[in-house]
């Protein structure tokens, strides 16, 4: 669920284009599958470290949850992430050059 | 024990009432000497409080008039944004069944405590008054939430003392891939009103007899 954001290398300014667009979803609550339910990290997803560039990440964290395959995403899957989940506290470091 | 009717809203505006997943609250962000060390609160589920005549005016702002509004600007370059938002009021959703074993919030805080300490809430008995007041929406501090429709959400509840903000464009971007449902109108209005009413409650200074007898599973 959380483990990508390990995965940021690099950082960049907010696309405000992106984000105005009305990009629309249809989601159809009795098939529900992978196309309309992925991770929260994904690669295109803004990162808010604007004015940081990061060099190296401190892998010495502890892992918390598996990352959720997003073939898995289907409505039982939801049902059973929601039975089974449970808000989680995430800590990282990273080190940084300003 | 009401159940609520949900709606799938197919454009892409935060509604009040959203349901979505997954969504991440960004507790602290400090740097020092080369380190950034970030804190962050996941929630599985999470339900939308702001007003929606709020976010539909902060949207009309950024979409369809600001396009008017840019192209009637002239040589003056104004554009007025008494309406623009800064972010969105979140309550978490909690699992009902985690939620009466006490265990529901044991991953958010027990990095606080020291290990040896086993971090929960207290439990509710099932069947009993202080379990059927919080399903029956009686206790004024939590909001028992049932869709019609199980596959969308299970049996959950909304603990009025949890809530959080987050980047209303950072919500946008999410909504497009972790977006669950809505619930209908009349019943996001009836979450959002015992919401305001919870957290605009008076505090009076508690009475010793009355604490030192209190049920530990009657949470206030």
């Amino acid at each position: 669920m959380k483990s990508d954001v390990r995965n940021v290398t690099s950082t960049g300014s907010i696309d405000r284009d992106k984000l105005q667009n009305d990009d629309s979803i249809d989601i159809d609550s009795t098939n529900m599958n992978s196309n309309q339910a992925t991770n929260l990290y994904t690669d295109d997803r803004p990162t808010q470290l604007d004015s940081f560039s990061v060099v190296a990440i401190d892998t010495n964290i502890t892992e918390s949850s598996p990352e959720t395959p997003i073939s898995a995403l289907t409505v039982n899957y939801l049902i059973s992430e929601f039975r089974n989940n449970r808000p989680q506290r995430e800590y990282l470091r990273l080190k940084v050059s300003l | 024990m009401e159940k609520y009717k949900h709606i799938i809203h197919k454009t892409g505006r935060i509604r009040q009432g959203d349901i979505i997943r997954n969504v991440r609250f960004h507790e602290s962000f400090h740097y020092k000497e080369g380190l950034l060390d970030l804190n962050f609160i996941d929630f599985p589920y999470v339900l939308v409080l702001t007003q929606d005549c709020d976010l539909e005016q902060e949207y009309e702002l950024r979409t369809a008039n600001m396009k008017s509004e840019l192209s009637e600007a002239g040589d003056e370059n104004e554009i007025y944004v008494d309406k623009a938002l800064i972010s969105v009021l979140l309550a978490p959703i909690y699992n009902y069944d985690q939620f009466c074993n006490g265990d529901h919030l044991a991953d958010c805080f027990k990095q606080i405590y020291p290990s040896s300490f086993r971090v929960k809430t207290h439990q509710i008995a099932r069947n009993k008054t202080p379990e059927k007041d919080i399903k029956n929406n009686q206790n004024p501090r939590y909001h028992y939430l049932s869709l019609f429709d199980e596959k969308m959400l299970s049996e959950s509840l909304i603990d009025f003392k949890h809530y959080f903000s987050v980047s209303l464009m950072e919500l946008e971007l999410l909504r497009k891939t972790n977006y669950i449902c809505t619930i209908s109108p009349l019943y996001r209005e009836k979450v959002s009103h015992r919401f305001v009413s919870f957290l605009s409650r008076i505090g009076l200074p508690a009475s010793k007899e009355l604490t030192a007898n209190k049920l530990p599973n009657c949470p206030d």
